[in-house]
């Protein structure tokens, strides 16, 4: 059959930008979130919010039109808005769905946040009254390894590790150094909800979840947002003085379960076919092996996921992730570099943001302005973001010229964004002229923007 | 940015839906959801293998409630979007599918649109964060007073109030709205009500927040609706399904403008976002309101109805009162708005409310809604809202642009293969039916659980 499917264009980020992430404390709201982060990858991106055609906001605790909510602070310009939702991939969904926009000729500019609101304590669902969505995972495993009173997600993903530690030969070590390198990678990273160091003992010891998961080794609930500008190739050639700033989605792909999942290895419960899935389809786009990846922030909500998926995107060997942990492979010296910015672990996991603060990353990683964590020869970088429920999102990130990235000093980028600091490597705030610059010109409402613009600078 | 270069038709191809009914708690999403799914599925003659992506429309239910649905037809891997618009969520999912394929990142969506609810009005969920149309419940605060009745229905009601003010419009021309639709209900058998009502007994209904009585505003209800949506290469290969390809020939999702928050209660409910949906969807039809005949309208509340009437320019601006009571929206009339009954009498699960008001104008194109048709019609309406909010406008003409001609039901049954016409009876599928379009190369009797058994069990 003839497809009425056209190839890809190439879309770029052009523009990113975060909040810290924090501790729930209920004290920061959504709107402000989100805000901070739109105003944040606007300026990243030199644009005015009338140059966007089309928002994404992505979240999963709230109520429909949060992300109007956010987003009309910014301007009321009657673009069209879609809210989405994919558990804890709902950041690179967002993104995935930007790039399909741009790249197919939808859209030229999409901005793209993600913000989530969390409660303290582990994820549990909302709608008690109707089937959850997960619930037939959880059947799967009450099955095959029964269940604890442990938090679900706890139990599903070290079930995956116990697994591993069966049929591979991993030891609770293995898993106990990726949350350790995890939580040293943090320390550089001025975003992430802690910056603690620890020993891989101080790991191992603290208290257990469920084995071979300590609490150590487990993502905190975190409130944050982060947001993407991605534009086309004709919107980069009107501005050609951003170029050396745009990163290129060389290649990407959103892939939902199949029937593996249920096949009763714990393994395959956590979404590993889904993930091998986008990663196959990602790599062919981007035309690169697993070899090519020097960088790579992956979905590290708990340390057995990581190990799972260094398997699953092919770093390592079928069944030889934890040697590759082994031999410092993981880490800055080794073959490449997991979770430069601490990952989920440390940095923290606000649903809705956290695909979109991977790509913030990697796209500092790309321009070169991380410039106290890059890697060296790092050309070619992949972000894998997952949720239960589910989806697998596999991203890989060139620079527009293609070459390797040098790193760019504090004062150079200062003078390049016109911030006068690096956010790579520090977080600011941004001035009430800075928020006025980048929203709309042609409307603008002051009743949308309330007061948050003035909550929001008050905490910087 | 519409009508971009380069972009091909996009047709929809089938169509299907769920009895709405009062939200009692006893039929889950995943039911729903699967249902409406298959209907659509069966009616364009695809099996689920042939879609290439997934969006699922629902505002309450946790995150991947759309995949727990899809993953009942199959489990193949294709990308699975869920999305809300409170309100015009089911129709977001379409603008969504239809941005897909017109610019060739897909070939054929399968759009769902799905709502378990709680009987009451409707609700925030999540109290301790700022709700998303605050910003509006303030004004309203500022401009009018809030009183104790529900949220929506101040807000709607207050609408009717400054169109009263404005334009003189009497407390009958809501309640006649709410009478035609109520008395339009009753050809649809998909309708959670088919009663019909005299003015009088409607005006005289329970008082919500004038002019709005009970029988004006909306019920709250479980139900789903599907559409399969695919392009013009999709459909050239199966050339013996061309009779019942509609063309989405315009579409337009657009959201609030700044006037949202001019103390007007008319602007206050999202009017600058219909106008401007309406007027961008007819445009890239090439269509001018005048040669609307049948139009699916959001009539949550009558008041939105006689307000979105002048939006949509069905009628000049402060007119729409006069159109109603000259019968101008009825049969008869200059054009039937609302021929399923209307949010107001057929039920409105935020989900799949967009998704039925395709499926009824489906109906109408194809010259399947034969107990309902309006004769002559060459091009539709579809106006979907939701406050906070997003507009979406869709209009549908047959890709020949000729006028659709009504069809029996022996010919119907006869083409579709199912033995009867959906648009006037609502039935059931069979196993064997449901297993002709299940995923033959990735199916999950896991995923399925016992669904099609309660499904099948409730026909």
């Amino acid at each position: 059959m003839s497809t009425g499917r056209k190839p890809c264009s190439p879309a770029y980020v052009l523009g990113v930008g975060m909040t810290k992430f924090i501790k729930p404390r209920g004290t920061v709201d959504y709107p402000e979130l989100g805000f901070e982060a739109c105003v944040k990858a606007l300026l990243d991106a030199s644009i005015n919010y009338d140059d966007v055609d089309q928002a994404i906001a992505c979240y999963c605790f709230g109520d429909s039109t949060c992300g109007q909510r956010v987003l009309y602070q910014l301007g009321m310009t009657q673009i069209p808005v879609y809210n989405v939702n994919n558990n804890c991939g709902s950041g690179s969904s967002g993104l995935a769905l930007a790039k399909a926009f741009v790249g197919h000729g939808v859209a030229d500019c999409v901005l793209v946040v993600g913000f989530e609101k969390m409660k303290a304590g582990s994820l549990k669902g909302n709608w008690g009254d109707r089937a959850s969505p997960v619930e037939i995972n959880n059947r799967v495993m009450k099955d095959t390894r029964g269940v604890t009173e442990a938090p679900p997600p706890a139990q599903l993903f070290g079930n995956a590790g116990r697994e591993y530690i069966e049929k591979y030969g991993a030891t609770a070590e293995d898993f106990a150094e990726i949350a350790r390198i995890n939580h040293k990678h943090s320390v550089r990273n001025p975003y992430s909800q802690f910056r603690e160091e620890y020993t891989l003992e101080q790991i191992l010891c603290s208290p257990m979840i469920h084995a071979p998961l300590t609490k150590l080794q487990c993502c905190p609930t975190s409130d944050g947002g982060a947001a993407a500008v991605v534009v086309s190739q004709a919107f980069l050639d009107t501005r050609p003085h951003l170029k050396s700033r745009a990163i290129l989605i060389a290649g990407q792909s959103l892939a939902t379960d199949n029937p593996t999942l249920f096949s009763g290895s714990s393994i395959d419960l956590i979404g590993y076919g889904m993930a091998q899935h986008a990663a196959r389809n990602a790599y062919a786009e981007a035309g690169v092996k697993p070899s090519d990846i020097k960088v790579c922030e992956l979905h590290d909500c708990f340390s057995a996921n990581e190990m799972c998926m260094i398997d699953a995107l092919g770093f390592s060997q079928k069944g030889k992730a934890h040697e590759m942990v082994r031999n410092g492979d993981i880490t800055y010296g080794g073959k490449m570099v997991i979770n430069p910015s601490g990952g989920l672990m440390s940095k923290g996991h606000p649903l809705g943001a956290t695909g979109l603060a991977q790509c913030a990353e990697l796209v500092w990683h790309l321009r070169g302005w991380a410039n106290n964590r890059l890697v060296p020869g790092a050309d070619v970088v992949l972000q894998q973001n997952v949720g239960l429920g589910g989806a697998s999102v596999v991203t890989i990130f060139k620079r527009e010229d293609g070459r390797v990235p040098s790193p760019v000093s504090d004062e150079e980028v200062g003078r390049i964004t016109g911030l006068g600091y690096n956010p790579a490597v520090q977080t600011k705030g941004f001035t009430a002229a800075h928020v006025d610059k980048v929203r709309s010109r042609k409307a603008r409402s002051e009743v949308a923007l309330a007061d948050i613009s003035k909550k929001v600078q008050s905490r910087f | 940015m519409v009508n971009k270069k380069g972009t091909g038709p996009v047709y929809v191809l089938g169509v299907g839906m769920t009895k709405f009914i009062k939200p009692r708690g006893k039929v889950d999403y995943t039911e729903l959801g699967f249902e409406s799914g298959i209907k659509a599925m069966l009616d364009a003659k695809i099996n689920f293998d042939d879609v290439d992506q997934g969006v699922a429309c629902f505002c309450y239910g946790d995150s991947t409630c759309g995949q727990r649905v899809f993953y009942q037809f199959g489990m193949t891997g294709i990308p699975i979007y869920n999305v809300n618009n409170n309100c015009s969520t089911g129709s977001t999912g379409l603008y969504m599918g239809r941005s897909m394929i017109a610019h060739g990142a897909s070939d054929c969506v399968l759009v769902i649109g799905f709502e378990k609810m709680f009987p009451g009005s409707l609700q925030t969920f999540f109290q301790d964060r700022a709700n998303p149309t605050g910003t509006s419940n303030l004004m309203t605060k500022e401009t009018r007073g809030v009183t104790n009745a529900p949220g929506a229905a101040q807000l709607f009601g207050n609408a009717g109030r400054e169109h009263m003010e404005k334009y003189g419009s009497k407390l009958e021309d809501f309640a006649e709205i709410a009478r035609i639709n109520h008395l339009h209900s009753t050809k649809n058998p998909y309708s959670q009500f088919q009663d019909v009502y005299t003015l009088d007994q409607i005006v005289k209904s329970t008082m919500i927040h004038e002019p709005l009585t009970k029988l004006q505003c909306c019920p709250t209800s479980d139900g789903s609706a599907a559409a399969v949506l695919v392009s013009q290469a999709f459909l050239d290969a199966r050339p013996e399904l061309k009779d019942q390809a509609i063309l989405i020939a315009g579409q337009c999702l657009a959201t609030d403008t700044p006037d949202l928050f001019n103390r007007s209660s008319i602007d206050l409910i999202g009017y600058a976002m219909s106008e401007r949906a309406g007027k961008a969807a007819l445009a890239e039809a090439n269509v001018s309101p005048d040669e609307i005949k049948v139009c699916e309208l959001h009539d949550c509340f009558s008041a939105n109805e006689m307000v979105t009437i002048e939006a949509l320019g069905l009628a000049p601006k402060g007119k729409a009162h006069e159109l109603v009571r000259r019968g101008g929206i009825t049969y008869g009339g200059k054009v039937v708005i609302n021929p399923s009954g209307g949010l107001i009498s057929k039920g409105h699960p935020l989900g799949a409310t967009g998704l039925a008001q395709c499926a009824e104008l489906v109906w109408h194109m194809r010259g399947w809604a034969n107990n309902r048709q309006v004769e002559g019609t060459t091009a539709a309406l579809q106006h979907n809202l939701g406050l906070g909010g997003a507009v979406v406008c869709t209009v549908y003409t047959r890709p020949d642009r000729k006028a659709a001609v009504t069809l029996s039901d022996e010919v119907i049954g006869k083409k579709n293969g199912l033995g009867y016409n959906p648009a006037v009876e609502a039935k059931g599928f069979t196993k064997a039916q449901c297993d002709a379009v299940r995923s033959k190369k990735a199916r999950s009797q896991w995923a399925l659980q016992d669904t099609l058994d309660k499904v099948v069990a409730r026909f």
